[in-house]
Parts: structure tokens; sequence; C-alpha cells
């Protein structure tokens, strides 16, 4: 219809020069139903609001419903309206919204899809593409409907009875069976007082009633703060391996956090993969306890990407200087390789509880396990959810440090 | 209400094609409304030029329209597909041109007469007088603009391979495979239509506007463009109204279809709002734009008109300037090309020939030459032929030859026939009376006729029974039931029997008595041929009665 302004310019001058007052007629109906439907496709899009609503953080296997309420603020309707909107394509199955509404003077209309959280991630949900137009073709118009809102998928957790790992901290939550870590603020009841027995160790009030010098006994107790580190370096895994080991990686670092906040510990996390959000690679959050954290390390670890960073043994070191003496350093990595388990040993010697976690199968894992047993590292092997299952229920051997005992339930 | 064909179930043939776009009867109606309007531009031309408006060419134009998008429509079901082809169209094309001829019969010039008749035998051109060719023109511009506007609103809908595309949900079953290509897209249909409808405007208004133009002399002879008083007439202002509003409201129509075809094939989820409000909105929005636009400056009491009116007119003398400036350079150059070149002062012309009489024609050349009216003969001959068979074509492909019409052209042709027939007969029996009446005559003369009519006279009984059916038979060929000569003497009889019940009996005895005499090898003895020579005669009394009268 690029001919049309022409024809009507044409009209416009016979219309002038020939006083012929059904051509000027015929002007104004042409360039009014030509501007007017220019003016309004033009304006449709700019006076619509789109709001999108839907549940932003799902777990795994969750679907979430997006709502998205378009209104319409003009006193004008929009005879056709046409919303496309892709969920992303990580998830698929997810439907494809496309859909052609029109829409009267003030009206309000929503449009729904669903979205499943097929896999863990951090998406963006939007914007939709929005187009209009005017009744004859004169004018179309497109643009976005909003900014695009994200969605995060969390890591998968298994709920975990109890995990054998052992700590070095002293004054914790958790029951111990090693005397060395006697807590004075568990007193379980009082016996004689033996010589050697220190002074401060004496209940004077039992003293005074029995008439002979009693000393509290107490409970030993232990805390496991733990920093969980996750090596997200893709050359560390097998070629095979390097997407699903990274995924499973960082559904075992999830998990481990879960159980450990579940039992009131503060948990840390920390990764050299490369965090989406904030463009970070090499991070690590300081431990805390509470669902809270939980969910803040959750979200981490939904976004978290594996790339080509820097490798766990060079990063480690700086990543563990600021932790507290005693810490439990779990490092979720490919398998133990000789400059993993170095960097472990020097942890361990720094005063730190380092404990490997091999994601990938290994033919030997034992003699990856007597080298860290050597170095004073707890190695454990979690190739999948079974061994992962087996690691729980076993009796919980220690090499180094002290075995807790499991939470009672 | 147009409605998207449903994808969602397993549906018969008839739910693949798009039938609710295709018989849309508003859009129909505009199309036949748009392709009438088209009348006005000719209607308007022979105006300037001077004659009467033609009262007649917008009610046969809507006429030509509405025919074109009915037969176009019709084309475009598959139950018509093996109609589509040039014969149909041409017979439209000969049934509008006979229409126009009748009505410019009928309106202006009259029925023809014998003179007339003659007259085209001779001059076939006399045939068509301006006032057919531009009737013919007319109806010819409506049809044809109508039938290329239908096809193209045709095209715009959801083909039945798209719909099969859609409803494909077999694992592997590519969609590409049910689709067949499109040569054109809609959007180029929409365009095209588009451009036509715009060029066509356009025209209308050139029309429009070269009958306010008179072009007159001045006294020094020179031509003048000066504007006309007369404004148009209510029927021209009428039909560029509505040739535009109703090609605006066919543009809704057109992009309604090729958004719904785009989503369609896109999986898109179409709210029925959007096509129910569609039409409803485009009427109302066409309409408020007509109706404001009644309101505002008309003409000379547009503000913009003396403004533009005046720059027009220094643009057209500054134009004259510069070409009477071109012009005076060019004469002199020429002239001194001539002053240097030098003048012959004028070549004498060669004197014209006188022109020869006319060699006279030999009197073997007069003799042999055909009479004037036979080309025209032969040129008339060919064209009724082939207009009728064009028109008989059109007629059956239509199904018109099994409605009353056709039922009423039908008895007409039986009438004719059977006219046809009894002039024969009568032509026959008067000949043969003559030749009776000679062969009595001669009989007279000549003595040997008597021994032939003796010889005719039948000897035997067996003859005797044949004279008398054949005989019989002549009687009621006479009456006007000759027995064709395909069926046998017993079918013969049947219809005797139908046509003179009460002589029943004796038409079954006679022809009992005929086949045996006929084809039997046993003796006919005399007592046979007695009671023949009764029934005979009783036969004959029934057939001189008439048909369906019995004894009384």
């Amino acid at each position: 219809m690029a001919e049309l302004p022409i024809v009507l310019l044409f009209f416009l001058i016979v219309a002038i020069l020939l006083r012929m007052d059904i051509v000027f007629y015929l002007v104004y109906v042409l360039s009014g139903s030509y501007g007017l439907a220019r003016w309004w496709a033009g304006r449709s899009l700019k006076q619509l609001t789109v709001e999108r609503r839907f549940v932003d953080h799902i777990f795994m296997g969750e679907t979430t419903a997006v709502d998205i309420c378009i209104r319409n603020r003009s006193i004008l309707p929009i005879p056709w309206l046409h919303y496309d909107e892709t969920p992303p394509t990580q998830l698929s199955g997810s439907t494809r919204l496309l859909q052609a509404i029109a829409l009267g003077p003030k009206e309000q209309a929503t449009l729904h899809y669903e979205i499943a959280g097929r896999q863990r991630g951090f998406y963006p949900v939007g914007p939709g593409r929005l187009s209009s137009g005017d009744l004859f073709g004169f004018a179309e118009a497109r643009g976005s409907a909003d900014e695009h809102r994200p969605l995060v998928v969390y890591p998968r957790v298994i709920p975990l009875v109890h995990a054998p790992l052992s700590s070095r901290s002293p004054y914790g939550t958790i029951a111990s069976r090693q005397p060395i870590f006697a807590d004075p603020t568990r007193v379980n009841g009082v016996r004689n007082y033996q010589p050697g027995d220190p002074i401060r160790g004496i209940d004077w009030k039992t003293s005074a009633r029995s008439g002979q010098l009693q000393v509290k006994k107490t409970e030993p107790a232990v805390s496991l703060s733990t920093s969980i580190f996750v090596d997200l370096h893709t050359p560390a895994y097998s070629r095979s391996f390097r997407y699903s080991g990274t995924e499973w990686a960082i559904v075992v670092a999830a998990s481990l956090a879960n159980y450990l906040i579940e039992e009131r510990q503060v948990v840390g996390l920390g990764s050299n993969g490369h965090d989406e959000l904030t463009d970070a690679t090499c991070w690590s959050i300081p431990p805390r306890s509470g669902r809270s954290h939980l969910m803040k390390l959750l979200e981490w670890l939904a976004r978290v990407q594996a790339g080509e960073t820097r490798s766990l043994h060079e990063w480690l070191p700086q990543a563990t200087v600021s932790l507290a003496w005693g810490t439990t350093v779990i490092a979720v990595t490919a398998s133990g390789d000789e400059a993993t388990c170095a960097a472990l040993g020097r942890l361990y010697r720094a005063g730190l509880n380092p404990v490997l976690v091999a994601i990938e199968p290994h033919a030997h894992f034992a003699v990856i396990k007597e080298r860290c047993r050597r170095l004073g590292v707890s190695a454990f092997e979690m190739a999948d959810e079974a061994a992962l299952r087996r690691w729980q229920i076993r009796e919980a051997v220690t090499y180094v440090g002290v075995p807790y005992a499991p939470r009672a339930g | 209400m147009h409605h998207v064909p449903d994808r969602s179930r397993d549906q018969s043939f008839a739910d693949y094609r798009d039938e609710a776009w295709q018989v849309s009867l508003f859009r129909l109606a505009l199309i036949a409304l748009l392709a009438a309007s088209l009348a006005a531009g000719p209607a308007l031309i022979r105006a300037g030029l001077g004659f009467a408006w033609p009262v007649y060419v917008i009610p046969a134009a809507a006429i030509a329209g509405v025919f074109g998008v009915v037969t176009t429509s019709l084309l475009g079901r598959p139950a018509w597909r093996d109609r589509r082809g040039m014969t149909f169209r041409l017979g439209e094309v000969v049934l509008l041109l006979t229409v126009a001829r009748l009505l410019v019969w009928v309106l202006y010039e009259g029925w023809p007469g014998p003179g007339a008749l003659r007259a085209w035998l001779v001059h076939p051109g006399l045939f068509f007088t301006g006032e057919f060719l531009f009737a013919a023109f007319t109806l010819m511009l409506v049809w044809g603009f109508a039938v290329g506007t239908t096809a193209d609103f045709l095209d715009l809908a959801i083909r039945p391979d798209e719909v099969a595309a859609q409803r494909s949900r077999a694992w592997g079953d590519s969609k590409s495979q049910w689709r067949v290509a499109m040569p054109v897209s809609r959007s180029e249909i929409l365009q095209r239509f588009a451009l036509r409808w715009i060029s066509f405007g356009l025209l209308l208004v050139v029309c429009a506007a070269l009958t306010r133009i008179a072009i007159t002399t001045t006294p020094a002879g020179l031509l003048r463009a000066s504007l006309r008083g007369l404004g148009l007439q209510p029927e021209a202002l009428a039909s560029l109204v509505c040739y535009f509003l109703a090609g605006l409201l066919l543009m809704s129509h057109g992009r309604l279809a090729v958004l719904r075809a785009r989503w369609f094939s896109q999986d898109v989820e179409i709210n029925s709002t959007i096509i129910n409000q569609w039409h409803r909105t485009s009427l109302l929005f066409v309409g408020l734009v007509a109706l404001v636009a009644l309101l505002l400056p008309l003409g000379r009491t547009s503000w913009l008109a003396p403004a533009i009116e005046w720059l027009f007119a220094l643009v057209i003398r500054v134009i004259m300037v510069i070409a009477l400036i071109f012009g005076a350079l060019f004469e002199l150059l020429a002239r001194l090309l001539r002053a240097l070149f030098g003048e012959s002062g004028g070549e004498l012309r060669p004197a014209e020939p006188i022109p020869m009489p006319p060699p006279i024609p030999s009197q073997e050349e007069v003799a042999s030459r055909l009479p004037p009216w036979l080309g025209g003969v032969v040129l008339w001959l060919v064209v009724v032929l082939v207009a009728g068979f064009l028109l008989v074509s059109f007629l059956q492909s239509t199904g018109l030859h099994r409605s009353r019409l056709g039922g009423w052209l039908l008895h007409m042709r039986l009438r004719w026939r059977a006219r046809r027939e009894r002039y024969g007969l009568a032509l026959t029996q008067q000949v043969n009376k003559a030749i009776g009446r000679l062969r009595r005559v001669r009989r007279r003369v000549s003595p040997a006729s008597r021994t032939r009519e003796g010889m005719r006279t039948p000897a035997t009984p067996r003859d005797k029974v044949r004279q008398y059916y054949l005989s019989a038979v002549q009687e009621a060929t006479e009456r006007g039931k000759p027995r064709p000569s395909h069926r046998t003497p017993l079918e013969y009889a049947r219809d005797l029997a139908e046509t003179w019940p009460e002589a029943q009996t004796d038409v079954t005895g006679l022809t009992e008595a005929f086949v045996d005499a006929r084809y039997s090898e046993h003796e006919v003895d005399e007592q046979c041929a007695t009671t023949t020579a009764s029934t005979w005669r009783r036969l004959m009394q029934g057939l001189r009665r008439p048909p369906g009268r019995g004894a009384e």
C-alpha cells in the first residue's frame, strides 16, 4: 500500500484544481482511514501493560504456572494482538505460548502457560513478543512485552539420613564419643573427684550437699562447620562425564548442604564454576546456618555452570584462607588426582578437616583412598545415587579425626 | 462469521475446506458492489462526451457483478473442478454480450426489423452499434473485475492441504509433505488486490475529473480549458463513494484472511473474539471516518484550496514561459538555417493522378460473383454456432438446463421439433397427393398403367394381410404417429395402443396377423385374410377418431 499516499496526493491536486467536492470527500475518507489506522496501530502497543506472574523459584520436577496479564489502557480497542513467548529451550516439554487475542477498550486478558522444571538452572522467562496492527494492513507494530524475569530451578536434593563425616571442631551441637571434645555446657552428671581433675570441674553445690568433692561429667560434642567446594573445572572431568559429572557434583553438594543445614550446622559453599548472574568465577560463600542460607546456597548451585576456569587445586588454598580452624572442607571433584590430594593434604596441615568426594567412577579408587589417608584426608567415591545411598548408611569409618554419632531418629 | 477450520478432530473431507470463508455473503456482496461501482467510469466518460447518462448501466453492472461473483464462487468448489476452463468463461461472456445486446434493443434501439437483418447480412459491422459496444464493454469490465476479485479472495482462504498439514500428528510425519506450494503468497494476493483497487479508483476519479473540464476555443482559435458548472450525476457520486468504501472494507477482509492463515500455519491459538468482532469493527471504523469526512470543509470552503490553486497556476505559467522561450529560440534557429542554406521557394507538388474509373467487369465475372449477403450469412452462422455451443455448454455446466428456465428451453425445443415434423409431414402429404394425381392422370392416359395396377393388387391372402397392415401404418403416419425405422411391429403396436387405447385389440390383432404373414412359412388361408380385413376396417375407423376419444 505504498502507492496510496501518492494516489491521495494526486486526488488532492485534482480536487483542488477542479474544485470537485466528491474528490475532496474521497481524499478525506482515504487519508483519514490511512492516517488513523497507522496512528492506531502505532499507539496500541504503547497503551498496553503486560504483567507476568509466576513462582520464580522451583525445584526440579516441579511446574510453575505463568500468568500474563495484558491490559489495554486505551479507550480504543485493539483489533488483534499476537503474543508469542517461548519458554527456555532447556526446559523442553514446556508449552510455547502463541495466542492471538482482541482487546476492547480498558479490557484485560490473561494468558497462561506452564513451565516444567526439568533441569536445574537460572533461566530468563520472557520477554514476550507482541505484534499488533490495524484492520487494513496499512501498518503493523511489534515490540516486547516487558523485561524478562529469572526463573531459578534448584538442583535436585537427595535427602540424607546421616553422613559419615568427621570433625575436628570442638564445642558443637553434635554429640561425640571422644572425651577430648567434652563440652562444659553439656553436663550430664557428676562423679567423685579423682586426683588430677581440674579444680574448675568441681561441682561445688553437689559437693556441699553430698559432703564429698564431686566433679561434673560433661558430654563430648563437636561442631561440623563445613565448607563445600564443587569442582566445575571441565578439564578435570573426563570427556564422557563432562556434563553428567558436573551435574552430579552439584546434586551431591546440594544434598550435603541440605543435610548439614538440617543438622543445624554452618555450611559454606564455593566453586570454580561460572555464575551467570554475577558473572563471577571461583566464588565462595562463608559458612552460615539456617534455611534461608540453604536456599541461598541452592540458588547459587542452580546458577553455576561448568567451564574452563581455574583448577581446584590451584584455587583451593586461596579459597580456604578465611576458614576457621577445624572446618571440614568437602571437595567435590571428578577424581582424586595427585594435585588435588596434595592441596587437600596442605589443608589438613593447616588445621582444616579435608574430605575428598570423587564423582567419577574410578577402577582404582582404593589407591586414591590410600593416598588420601596418608595425607590425612578422608576420601569417598560417589559415582551415582546408589553410591551416595550406600555411603550414608554404612558405618562411619574415619581415618583421621573423630566420628560423631548419628542423630537419633 | 468466519471460523478457522477445526484441527482438533478427525473429520470428513468437507471439514478440510474453509467453507465459512468461501461462502461469506457479506464479502461477496461487497465485491459485487465494488465491481458494479466501476461501471460509473465508462458512463462518466460517455456523459463527458455529451451523451445522456445511461440509466440502465448501474443496475446492469450490478447484475453482471453478481453474476461474476456467483459463478467464480461456484467454480471454487471442488465439485465444480471439472468445469473450470475457457469454455465456461466464454459461455459467460456470450451470455453477457447477449444480455447487453437485448438491453440496448429494448431500451434504445428497438427490436430489429427485416431491413436491419438484411443490413447485418451484407454489412455485419452494423450489428455493433456504439451503444451496444458501450454496454458490452462496461458489463465485461465489471464482470472481469468481479471475477478477478472473487478469485483473489477465494485464494485467501485456508486450503485443505494446510488443514491436513496441521492435523498430521503421526510420529515422523513431516508436515511439509502435506503442503502444496503456493505460487503467490497471501500477502502478495492482497497487495495485488490493493493495487487493482487503487488503479481502478484512480481511473474512476480521472473519469469524473474529465467531466469537469470543458475544452473550448477562443475567438483567436486557441484551445481553452475551463471548468463546467454542472455537477456529477447522483449515480456517479454514489458509485464513487461505494467503490472506495467497499474497497476499504474488502481490504479489511483480506487483512483478516492473511492474519488467520498465518496464525493457522503457526499453530497460534486464535481467540474467537477477533474474528467475531473484526467485520463489525472495520465497518464501524469506515463508517465513522466517512461520517466525519462529511463534516470537513469541501471544495471552495477548504482553506488550502486557494493557496494550492495559486501555486499551480504559477507553476503552469512558468512552464508556459519556458516553452515560449524555447519555441522562439527554435524558430530563430530555423530561420537562421534557412537563411544560411538558401530557400528554394517551395517545390512544386506533383500533380495528383486523375482517378481512373473502375474496370467494367465482364459478363462471366458478373455471373460468377457471389451474392453480397453470402459472407454475412457465413459469418453470422459461425457466430451463432459458436455462441450457441458456448451458451449450451455454460447452461449444462451450471445445471441451469435442469432448472425452470432449462425446462422452458427444452419445451421450446421439443415444440419446435414437433412443429417441424408436422410441417414435414404436411409437405410430404402434399407431394404424395400431387404425385398421386399425376399418376392417376397418367393412368388414364396410358392403358399400361391398368396392368401395373392389377399387378399391385394383392394376389394371395398373405399379400392381402400385409397390405392391410401397411395401409393401417400409413393411416397412423398421417395421424401423426409414424413408425420409426428402428421400432419392431410389436413395439410399434404398443405405441399405437398408447395413442389409441380404444383400438388396442384391433392393433394387436392386425399386428399379429401381419407378423404371421410376414415371417411365417405356413400357408395363410383366405379366412385369415377376411378376418384381418374386418379388423383393419375397425382399426381404420378407430384411427380416424381423435386420439384419446373412445367409441361413441
